[in-house]
């Protein structure tokens, strides 16, 4: 070749050709290996106090009250709980519970409703609904096939379609706790401690739904074809009888709809009912009242409602704080048995006395690369 | 072939008669091809060797399920997007490297030839010659196919070949054409030849030929002598004419070359174990949820919520539907983009070993190759190196380096300061040879090596004062080349003189007769008539042989050279006694009738000869002794040292003769003076396999008697038990009870060595030896012998070796490497690897191997890894939603994961991890053992990867499930929801496999870091983005809202500093613990590198190295390797009808 003066092969020299990067070789010794452990005990530590104290500061009163279709029609005391009694109207199906707060609930105060073995993130539950449908309503011929078993009927399309809108927690909580004055139990007074309905969903939610104009625009005014889910029909007496221009589902102002639609990841589950935000929530003992009519016997759940105020983290949930505490505790007994043993017999860094050739005792290597596990 | 030329006993070939040739060899082209595909052929070859991957089938399988309405959990076309992207970034890699295969075809096949047509020379291209044209090629030309040589620019039909491609030898070869076609000189004569040639069907035996030519009616039988081979080159000769009878793959040299067979990587196997291994965890995990699916059935929430509307809504169809939806759902265990990402790792591996500067050779100019970029994590991985000799270890240069004369050393000093101080240079020599008392001893010394010997010198066209020299031994070369220093210039051959230029002054020299060197003999004689009419016997050969021969009286110097030749030889150097005595003219009368009647004899003629000789060489007298050195590569001792102390066993197979092989393994230290070797002595063995075998099992006997009784009694070839696959193999430490013993056996006694019933026992004894030589083996054997271990010794075996002759056993070894000789490229070719000298091997396997086999181990367990944690979680998360198969995480986020998120990772550890820097892995050899011993890639760390990953996973999920509180996580009230959730937790998945990553790697630099951090910078910047667009482009309604609440609930940063913390802290304290309590080798040296500390151990080496080489010195040898390695059945003939001053036949 005649031009191989001009042209050489010689590989460039520079750092990534060569493999001679600049780099850290990040090598645990005890040098950082216990200063990393005790600077995660001293800072999880105090972190994890803090976490715990403020779960712990929230109050909380929780009351299942599943069963409250079988209790008398006088205020009689539930078992295993302290101070509280119920009583049920069966012709009315109200549901109405004493209970005694005993501290003061600082504002903000919310009340959720609480499921459990409700599986809102089962595969075909969570994406039977149709989102057009529930933003500007949605001819039945295109309506999505997720929205199975409850899509039409008759050839009557369902609104809101779907699993989820069917399956809605339609028990009804009064928005309003009513103070009892004395321990007479039949006397209450007029002091209330109010609960707004309002807000309670994510504020982007609203986007997602339209007005009861929206849908009457779409559908028109032919609205015998368009019909209410089956539950519907019998947990909401207006829809007793299908829609009307006047009863049409306000999608985009109903704020427990808006809740429902966003389901939960878990199977035991707390939802937003309502709050308030202006006033604390004095002890004494209330009253509240509860349209009883959503059935969670039928699948073996249960149903609570839920007083609480929040923390930092949410609610009343004392596990992060522990999980911050107990890494921290786990890491400072590792890096004083560590420091124990190095102070003790400590090993001299890239001896190589340590290299199994020089080792006259010990014929077998130990060159197992067992620590990339 | 087709079947009707199968049948047919032989080819017959039209000489200028293109119609007819053209009828029967229509077919037939001298088009070769290397490559893969053709345009045409891609698709379909691509396709189904990537579908022939268990993984790209099951992706597609799983690509296919998702398009079956209401199975898959994901988005469906979630698999069917990153398939197409892997294969087709597969597709681009396979394309470029067959464009490169597809590039040097064409230069092959478009190079320059000239064909006779019509009386006029035409020129063509290779793919253009046909069978039957009739060619001429000029002198340093390739010949383009199998040709039958007509007549030549030279004397006689004479023509010189170089076959260095075809067997390595470098050495000329001598062809010649029939007298009866020799007059055809020019285009005009060739193409008014008319006749035909039978020839033989082709085939690959490259030694043998059967064929007629039939001229005018007469026959004449053609052979071996008349054929010019594809892939041999035209030398020393202006211009041939010649027949093409076998064309492209046909030749005898395309037959032989196999197709480069696929390799497979033992990683690679392992990797597709393992994924069949993950396929059926994905079964059981399917099975499991669809059990549960099944049992839930009946569970009133999926009667009464679900379904309230149907009746007996659950069938066998929802089973076998629910089932193919979790093998959806758990699809990606398998990750998908390993098998990618491990082509593109080892491709860029492979630009990194052509960029080695340390691998660079500036005489050539050339880089390493990595022809073969699949297979370099079994650099790391090898066991048995098989290396040819010449031109590997060698440099195939002979160089007259030493000799003895008259009891004085002389030596042919390069540099100054370089060897003893008590030898004499050449140069004094040339005094010597005008004044020393002895002058007329190196006067006959020199003298005889100008005279005695085969040489052809060739005046040099454009300097008249140069000559060069046709030897058919490089030795002999050598020796005369040797003469021309004390101006002793061998200038003209004569069929019966030579003629030798001393000072200015022609001398001639009759040469009366020759008597051939054989193996036997291993000697050779001249007996020349002097200038001054004295006759004289020349006689050179082996010590022992001319020691017996030499007069008993007189040989004052042979005490003084039987000492330098001992010096010599424990130099390596290759030694000749030289010796002469007069002979009166009575005497020569009476011999030469007994020679001449010893030479007409027809029946045992070689014996005849050799009883002839006897009788005049003898009463001889010493002159002295030449040591040539076969000189080595630089570098080759210290490579092959440091080679075996990284627990390397190389085995050398060379054609060689067994001498000069005990040589060359003595001079790069592969055997040294205190081995005991194992010779396989003709003549105890008789040449039998019985006695072959009844050799082995002695042998075997008296080394077993050395060995432990529990390896004594061990089966062989050991069974490849499953701790082997399990925690890697054992060491093979049977050679440490035993003295060091070499083993030497010849090609003859290979073959029976290599029978079935022989081979098992064979291995078995050359397994305990240190050192294995092989010598006089072809080239099919050596393929045998690297069979033989690679299918009996669960080991990773390289083949090195230079020339055509080395292919087969480069094909047949797990990794082949060529050396990119001076000649020929053949070698370079088929092999994986191509390095321009033997001791890159060294860094070639000792870092890159290392390395890329750490790398890929690394990549590879981490991406099994990755995607268990990922995915069980997504198990776990089954047992909270009714076994439904609904995912935790949204589609997109979970696809992005395998190929955004966590896909530079593994790509810069398999790019930039060093566990330790290429000064340390060359300084400390014994850390390559891991490789072979597969102590880094293995199914127990697989397990143990696998189970770290189930442990992340559950410890993710349940603290997740734990934190995340029935969804009360705002300050404000509000609730978290099911997306929210699966981002927290996709968050802290990819937190603790990026700090796992950066846990496992050895080395950090700025891209690693970049790739970890910037993976999840990446991520959390994307996520807010994402869920703004998603929702927007109807791409994941789902998480509509949601990029306003995650960043602001506290819980969210929680959970993401503490839940990796937790994850990644067991691997943390384990780390940390192998390395301070159960401290290996490994964690040592990276400390010595890290902190830069002194090891005076490894020094000891040196020292002890130096005091073996005293040692080796000190050690006498009995027997030494002479310089002969001439061709038995030699050209003597042709070379004594050789005269250089016959002019030469006109014609072009």
């Amino acid at each position: 070749m005649a031009d191989t003066n001009i042209k050489s092969n010689k590989p460039k020299n520079n750092a990534i050709r060569q493999q001679r990067l600049k780099a850290w070789q990040p090598i645990l010794t005890p040098k950082n290996v216990l200063p990393t452990l005790f600077f995660i005990g001293i800072s999880f530590i105090p972190v994890g106090i803090g976490l715990f104290i403020a779960a712990k500061k929230v109050n909380e009163f929780t009351f299942e009250y599943t069963e409250c279709n079988k209790t008398s029609t006088t205020f009689t005391p539930v078992p295993n709980y302290e101070n509280v009694k119920w009583k049920y109207d069966k012709t009315q199906e109200i549901c109405t519970v004493q209970f005694e707060i005993k501290e003061t609930f600082k504002k903000p105060v919310f009340f959720y409703y609480r499921l459990t073995s409700f599986f809102q993130n089962h595969r075909s539950y969570v994406k039977s609904y149709d989102s057009e449908q529930l933003l500007k309503g949605k001819k039945l011929e295109k309506l999505d096939s997720n929205c199975d078993p409850f899509k039409v009927k008759d050839g009557k399309q369902y609104f809101p379609c779907g699993l989820i809108a069917n399956s809605m927690f339609t028990d009804v909580f009064d928005n309003k706790l009513v103070k009892v004055t004395s321990g007479n139990n039949n006397e209450t007074s007029t002091e209330t401690y109010p609960l707004t309905e309002k807000d309670i969903a994510w504020p982007s939610d609203a986007d997602k739904y339209g007005t009861r104009n929206d849908f009457l625009k779409f559908y028109g005014n032919d609205l015998s074809n368009v019909i209410p889910p089956p539950n519907w029909s019998i947990s909401f007496p207006e829809y007793q009888n299908g829609y009307n221009a006047t009863n049409f589902p306000d999608l985009k102002n109903w704020e427990h709809f808006q809740v429902w639609m966003r389901t939960a990841g878990l199977p035991n589950f707390r939802k937003l009912y309502s709050k308030n935000t202006e006033t604390d929530l004095k002890p004494g003992i209330y009253n509240i009242d509860i349209i009883n009519k959503y059935d969670v016997n039928r699948y073996g759940g249960t149903k609570s409602f839920v007083i609480t105020t929040t923390s930092i983290i949410g609610g009343r949930n004392p596990f992060l704080g522990i999980a911050y505490i107990f890494v921290g505790i786990v890491s400072l007994i590792f890096g004083i048995i560590f420091l124990i043993r190095h102070l003790y017999k400590p090993r001299k860094l890239g001896d190589h006395k340590y290299l199994s050739w020089n080792k006259a005792s010990t014929t077998a290597t130990n060159t197992d690369g067992d620590d990339n596990r | 072939m087709s079947k009707s030329q199968l049948n047919e006993p032989e080819r017959i070939i039209y000489l200028n008669d293109s119609e007819k040739n053209l009828l029967k060899y229509k077919k037939e082209s001298n088009y070769i091809s290397t490559s893969k595909y053709t345009i045409y052929s891609f698709i379909f070859i691509f396709l189904k060797e990537q579908f022939s991957k268990y993984a790209n089938v099951f992706f597609l399988f799983t690509a296919l399920l998702q398009q079956i309405p209401n199975v898959s959990p994901t988005n469906r076309w979630t698999t069917a997007i990153p398939l197409v992207f892997v294969l087709s970034v597969t597709a681009v890699k396979e394309i470029f490297e067959d464009y490169k295969r597809h590039k040097t075809d064409n230069e092959v096949n478009n190079r320059k030839i000239q064909v006779i047509e019509n009386n006029s020379i035409n020129i063509k291209t290779w793919n253009d010659v046909k069978v039957g044209d009739i060619v001429r090629v000029e002198n340093d030309e390739y010949f383009p196919a199998d040709l039958i040589l007509l007549s030549s620019s030279e004397p006689d039909t004479l023509c010189y070949i170089e076959t260095s491609n075809l067997d390595g030898e470098t050495n000329l070869k001598i062809k010649q054409g029939l007298v009866e076609t020799s007059n055809i000189l020019t285009p005009e004569l060739a193409s008014q030849m008319k006749g035909l040639i039978k020839s033989e069907q082709p085939n690959n035996r490259l030694y043998n030929y059967d064929g007629v030519i039939i001229l005018n009616d007469k026959s004449f039988p053609l052979d071996p002598t008349q054929l010019l081979l594809r892939g041999a080159k035209l030398k020393n000769t202006q211009w041939i004419y010649g027949v093409v009878i076998t064309t492209g793959h046909n030749t005898k040299l395309l037959r032989n070359s196999n197709k480069t067979p696929i390799k497979k990587t033992s990683v690679e196997h392992m990797t597709n174990y393992q994924i069949v291994f993950l396929f059926g965890i994905l079964l059981v995990l399917s099975l499991t949820c669809t059990i549960g699916y099944f049992l839930r059935q009946d569970k009133s929430f999926e009667k009464t919520v679900l379904h309230p509307t149907e009746e007996n809504s659950f069938s066998i169809k929802d089973i076998i539907l629910g089932f193919l939806t979790f093998i959806v759902l758990y699809n990606n265990l398998i990750p998908i983009s390993l098998i990618v990402t491990m082509e593109f790792v080892k491709y860029c591996i492979s630009i990194l070993i052509n960029n080695d500067m340390d691998m660079y050779y500036d005489v050539m100019d050339t880089t390493a190759q990595c022809r073969t970029s699949s297979l370099v994590e079994e650099l790391g991985q090898v066991e048995y190196i098989f290396s040819d000799k010449t031109g590997t270890l060698t440099c195939n240069i002979m160089e007259f380096k030493k000799c003895s004369i008259a009891g004085e050393k002389y030596t042919r000093s390069t540099k100054k300061n370089d060897g003893p101080i008590n030898e004499i240079t050449f140069d004094e020599l040339k005094g010597d040879l005008k004044d020393a008392d002895f002058n007329d001893v190196i006067y006959q010394f020199v003298t005889l090596l100008s005279v005695c010997h085969t040489v052809i010198p060739e005046q040099d066209e454009n300097d008249p004062s140069v000559y060069n020299y046709q030897a058919s031994s490089p030795d002999e070369g050598a020796l005369v080349k040797g003469a021309l220093l004390f101006d002793f210039k061998f200038t003209t051959r004569k069929p019966h003189s030579v003629i030798v230029n001393v000072n200015g002054q022609d001398l001639e020299y009759e040469i009366l007769n020759v008597c051939e060197f054989n193996s036997t003999r291993k000697r050779m004689s001249t007996i020349v008539k002097c200038p001054n009419g004295e006759i004289k016997i020349y006689c050179k050969g082996a010590d022992t042989v001319i020691f017996e021969r030499l007069a008993k009286n007189g040989n004052i110097y042979m005490d003084k050279t039987i000492e330098h030749l001992e010096e010599y030889a424990s130099e390596g150097l290759r030694t000749l006694c030289l010796a002469t005595r007069t002979i009166s003219p009575e005497e020569y009368e009476t011999w030469s009738k007994i020679f001449d009647a010893a030479s007409t004899t027809l029946v045992n003629r070689e014996e005849e000869l050799s009883k002839a000789a006897e009788l005049i060489e003898k009463d001889l007298f010493l002159l002295g002794a030449t040591a040539i050195e076969d000189k080595l590569q630089d570098g080759i001792p210290e490579t092959i040292t440091t080679l075996s102390q990284a627990g390397i066993k190389i085995w050398i197979l060379t054609g060689d003769k067994q001498e000069t092989a005990i040589n060359i393994g003595l001079s790069c230290q592969l055997i040294n003076n205190e081995m005991e070797l194992i010779i396989f002595d003709d003549e105890v063995i008789k040449g039998t396999s019985q006695g072959v075998s009844e050799f082995i099992d002695s042998q075997l006997s008296t080394i077993k008697q050395k060995l432990p009784k529990k390896y004594a009694e061990a089966e062989f070839p050991p069974k490849i038990t499953f701790r082997n696959k399990w925690i890697g193999k054992e060491e093979d430490i049977r050679q440490k009870f035993i003295p060091p013993t070499g083993l030497v056996i010849d090609g003859k006694m290979l073959e029976y060595a290599l029978r079935d019933e022989n081979k098992i026992k064979f291995l078995e004894l050359a397994t305990l030896c240190q050192a294995v030589i092989c010598c006089r083996v072809s080239p099919l054997q050596k393929a045998l012998v690297v069979k033989l271990v690679k299918n009996n010794i669960d080991a990773i075996t390289l083949a090195i070796g230079d020339g055509a002759n080395d292919v087969g056993m480069i094909q047949a070894a797990h990794v082949g490497v060529g050396i990119n000789g001076m000649e020929g490229l053949q070698a370079a070719r088929a092999a994986d690897f191509a390095i321009s000298q033997f001791r890159f091997l060294r860094k070639l396997l000792l870092v890159h191997g290392s390395w890329a086999y750490s790398r890929l181990s690394k990549l590879i367990l981490y991406s099994f890894y990755k995607n268990l944690t990922l995915y069980l979680t997504q198990f776990w998360y089954s047992f909270n939603n009714g076994f439904s198969g609904q995912t935790i995480y949204e589609s997109w986020t979970l696809t992005s994961y395998n190929v955004i998120f966590t896909v530079f990772p593994p790509i810069v550890m398999g790019f930039f991890d060093q566990f330790l820097n290429a000064i340390y892995l060359n300084k400390y050899p014994k850390l390559y053992k891991e490789g072979f011993l597969g102590k880094k890639f293995n199914i127990s760390l697989f397990v143990a990867w696998a189970l770290n990953g189930i442990y992340h996973s559950l410890l993710l999920y349940l603290l997740i499930k734990n934190i995340w509180f029935e969804s009360q996580i705002d300050p404000n009230g509000d609730i978290g929801n099911h997306w929210m959730l699966g981002s927290t937790l996709f968050t802290c998945v990819l937190g603790t496999v990026l700090l796992k990553a950066g846990l496992t790697m050895d080395k950090w630099n700025k891209y690693t870091t970049l790739a970890i951090v910037g993976s999840y910078a990446c991520w959390i910047i994307l996520l807010p983005i994402y869920c703004y667009i998603g929702p927007l482009i109807n791409l994941s309604p789902e998480l509509d809202g949601m990029e306003k609440k995650i960043y602001s609930s506290s819980i969210f940063w929680f959970s993401v500093i503490i839940i990796p913390c937790v994850c990644i802290f067991r691997d943390y304290i384990w780390k940390f613990m192998s390395r301070e309590y159960f401290t290996t080798d490994k964690h040592v040296i990276q400390e010595m590198q890290k902190y830069i500390i002194d090891d005076y151990s490894a020094d000891q080496s040196w020292y002890q190295k130096a005091v073996g080489k005293v040692k080796l010195i000190n050690h006498m040898r009995k027997s030494r390797g002479f310089a002969f390695s001439q061709l038995e059945s030699g050209p003597a003939d042709i070379i004594r009808i050789y005269d250089t001053t016959k002019r030469k036949p006109s014609g072009k």
